[in-house]
């Protein structure tokens, strides 16, 4: 899954800070449900971007997801998950290719429409926990 | 947790509106509003790589702290790759190799790394509006992070991101509440911060 999206995309676009990512319709790539859901988000892979990490997750959420079920979806992935009325906080642990200490982490914002309670928007951070 | 003990506190505020006899006489009625304040603290942590983390060298970040609200932490930090003293060299802008300077608002809770190795937290301001403030730290964030800096561990750090977002509210920096080296504490990124 992960090489199939890099190679979807170019090295500059792969290597962008902050990835952000809307889940309204149009905006997606077409999913198939079964082996999205098969997979598990490998998050301590030093490959794994945060391209690549908001693709994946928003492949799995679709374009119309509640933010009850994003939170459930980021638990069962593995991620600590914390909400307010209108953001939704998500952490995970992530990998470094070299580590002399710090851990790093995927931050997780994912903001939730108002009046609807759906997730409309992601963005994915790596931090390096230095 | 709170600077002033964790006790909960809240402020009503009044429109301040009597009956108008100059728009007709009909009484004007009172609305009450109950605003809760957060608290905006700084906390400081060691850095967690080796070996600075033996050094007296810290980490700031800032706490927004309100009763009923998940207390929220916001801070800088390096994104994925390795360090560059863009003070002493300039950084070479095509090597995507070079970490990012990033932004951060997290949850403050136990399992994050500020939470966890706090030693040490100072009152910014008290009285402040969770959700104003924290929008107005978003706005803030996203400007950093649209220059596209590369994280610098003495110019452009998390030091100077919690600089840029206290000031960028209009307070003063408290001295930190350590004794150490907080590098860039007091450097703003943005001018008109």
């Amino acid at each position: 899954m992960v090489a199939r999206l890099r190679a979807r995309y170019s090295q500059g676009g792969m290597n962008v800070a902050v990835a952000t990512v809307s889940l309204t319709k149009g905006d997606r790539l077409a999913q198939d449900p079964a082996e999205l859901l098969a997979e598990p988000i490998p998050w301590r892979s030093p490959d794994l971007t945060p391209t690549t990490l908001a693709t994946l997750l928003a492949a799995r959420f679709g374009e119309r997801i509640s933010a009850d079920e994003a939170e459930r979806v980021l638990r069962d992935l593995g991620a600590v998950v914390n909400r307010s009325d209108d953001t939704l906080y998500a952490t995970a642990p992530a990998g470094a290719r070299i580590a002399l200490g710090a851990k790093p982490r995927w931050s997780i914002l994912g903001t939730i429409e108002p009046a609807g309670g759906r997730l409309v928007r992601l963005e994915v951070r790596y931090l390096s926990g230095n | 947790m709170s600077a002033k003990g964790g006790t909960t506190r809240s402020r009503t505020s009044s429109t301040r509106v009597a009956n108008c006899p100059n728009l007709g006489g009909a009484p004007l009625q009172l609305s009450l509003e109950v605003v809760s304040l957060a608290d905006l603290l700084l906390s400081v942590r060691h850095l967690r790589d080796l070996p600075a983390r033996w050094a007296p060298v810290y980490h700031a970040s800032l706490v927004l702290v309100e009763p009923g609200q998940l207390t929220l932490v916001f801070g800088g930090d390096k994104g994925r790759g390795v360090l560059w003293p863009a003070g002493v060299l300039p950084a070479p802008q095509t090597f995507e190799w070079i970490a990012p300077l990033m932004t951060y608002e997290d949850v403050f809770q136990a399992g994050h790394v500020d939470f966890d190795f706090s030693v040490a937290r100072v009152s910014v301001v008290d009285n402040v509006q969770y959700h104003a403030t924290r929008d107005a730290f978003r706005v803030v964030r996203a400007a950093i992070e649209a220059r596209n800096l590369r994280y610098d561990p003495v110019w452009t750090n998390c030091n100077a991101v919690v600089s840029t977002l206290v000031r960028s509210l209009g307070y003063a920096l408290p001295p930190p509440p350590v004794r150490g080296w907080l590098p860039a504490y007091g450097r703003a990124i943005l001018k008109e911060a």
